[in-house]
């Protein structure tokens, strides 16, 4: 009777391991057998990952084509995306307007975040085809806070790779749904036809491009050692008309700059 | 850089954003009643060279258009940007919502002067932001929405989705 606890540990243990072998090698519509790489992200803790993903990819066409043409490294890469964006419910809020939260950070009285405000305030207006901007700060850089507006013509080949890892997957949605396709309904959670419709090409909205200023400096004094330093970093974005106010984050700047610190709205 | 242009006693004072290759002069109260607007001249979408004489017979043009015309171009501009919108937003949004989006109108882009039998006319777009009337909050989209004029007549809308 004593053993038996052990017998069934080992039992279920057995199990597990039989489950995340048998998902890790799943065929993939276009190769004789999943890549090496999809073993390695298939958690102990959370044998189903494996199945749920090739179950994304044969349900979707379109993103096994995709995935398949990819090397191993963006595979990794884009099976992160993949669990990281199918898990993280996405906020869906609207704007807030700008005087509630620029009273809740003159209430709260932090510092950083009353230097984020005067900066973003004290900024250029954008411009209408702008139409945002954003300052982004760490308190372990000090110094300035940085602005920065949406900008189209930025090539997203210059984010930091902590930030560019999911621009890839996320426009390969957005392309999908450009052209007719409806994979963001099982490739996100809870992002509506409207978000997706709006968001633009990804990478490029003030929020990133502050952010990614704010990460390249902390890199070069030594400050930021992967993602999970993203939150030494504190964001406001503000919108040019009225009715943006305090501008939510699309849904490809939510998962691009998911970790960092937002003021105010999501 | 900067730029001033009088015109009927009033100061327009234009910057020059390099990064963008664009001047603009903001928060206007005086081009178009009631409105808080830019004028913004995009350099790299400008037909003729910059000539500073051309945008202050531009302004003027705006200035000196009575305020009924004006008035007319921003209401006939939100009826066409509006169906527009119905037309982008067929499947995404209910009708309901659709049928309570305003526009607010945020500036003037100048993009070209032609000489005809009647004297110069100016090639503009009026440039505005939809908002849900009913749900400030409501996020329809963080891009402009343009009205294109030659003269006073309206010839087409597009948004920059």
């Amino acid at each position: 009777m004593k053993t038996y606890p052990i017998r069934k540990a080992i039992f279920y243990l057995f199990f597990v391991l039989l489950s995340i072998l048998s998902s890790a090698h799943l065929p993939v519509e276009g190769t004789k057998t999943a890549p090496n790489t999809l073993e390695w992200h298939i958690s102990p803790s959370d044998p189903g990952c494996g199945k749920a993903f090739l179950k994304d990819l044969n349900d979707n066409p379109k993103f096994a084509a995709w995935f398949n043409q990819l090397s191993d490294q963006a595979k990794y890469n884009a099976l992160r995306a993949w669990k990281i964006i199918k898990n993280k419910v996405y906020p869906n809020v609207g704007h807030r307007p700008w005087e509630i939260t620029r009273q809740e950070i003159i209430a709260r009285d932090k510092p950083s975040e009353i230097k984020i405000l005067n900066a973003v305030e004290n900024a250029a207006p954008p411009t209408n085809s702008q139409v945002a901007v954003a300052g982004a700060y760490s308190h372990e850089l000090g110094g300035s806070v940085i602005i920065r507006y949406n900008n189209r013509s930025f090539d997203v080949n210059q984010l930091e790779p902590e930030l560019k890892q999911y621009v890839d997957y996320l426009q390969m949605i957005k392309n999908d749904f450009d052209t007719g396709g409806n994979m963001y309904k099982n490739l996100y959670s809870n992002v509506p036809e409207l978000k997706i419709q709006n968001a633009g090409a990804a990478g490029f909205h003030a929020e990133v491009l502050a952010t990614n200023e704010v990460v390249r400096r902390l890199k070069a004094a030594g400050k930021f050692n992967g993602m999970k330093d993203l939150n030494k970093i504190e964001v406001l974005v503000k919108g040019k008309s009225a009715s943006f106010g305090n501008m939510c984050r699309c849904p490809h700047c939510f998962y691009i700059t998911d970790g960092v610190k937002m003021i105010g709205n999501q | 850089m900067k730029r001033e242009l009088i015109i009927d006693g009033v100061t327009y004072c234009f910057f020059y954003d390099k990064d963008l290759n664009l001047w603009r002069t903001v928060a206007n109260t005086n081009l178009i009643l009631r409105h808080e607007i830019d004028l913004e001249i995009d350099l790299n979408l400008l037909k003729n060279n910059l000539n500073w004489e051309e945008i202050k017979d531009f302004i003027a043009f705006i200035r000196n258009t009575n305020y009924k015309t004006k008035n007319a171009n921003v209401t006939k501009s939100k009826i066409a940007l509006h169906g527009l919108f119905k037309g982008v937003y067929r499947d995404s949004l209910s009708e309901k919502i659709k049928s309570n989006i305003d526009f607010d109108l945020s500036g003037i882009a100048y993009k070209n002067a032609t000489k005809s039998s009647i004297g110069w006319v100016y090639e503009y777009e009026l440039l505005f932001f939809p908002y849900n009337s009913t749900d400030m909050s409501m996020d329809i989209g963080s891009f402009a929405w343009h009205a294109k004029f030659r003269g006073n007549v309206l010839y087409g809308v597009y948004c920059d989705i």
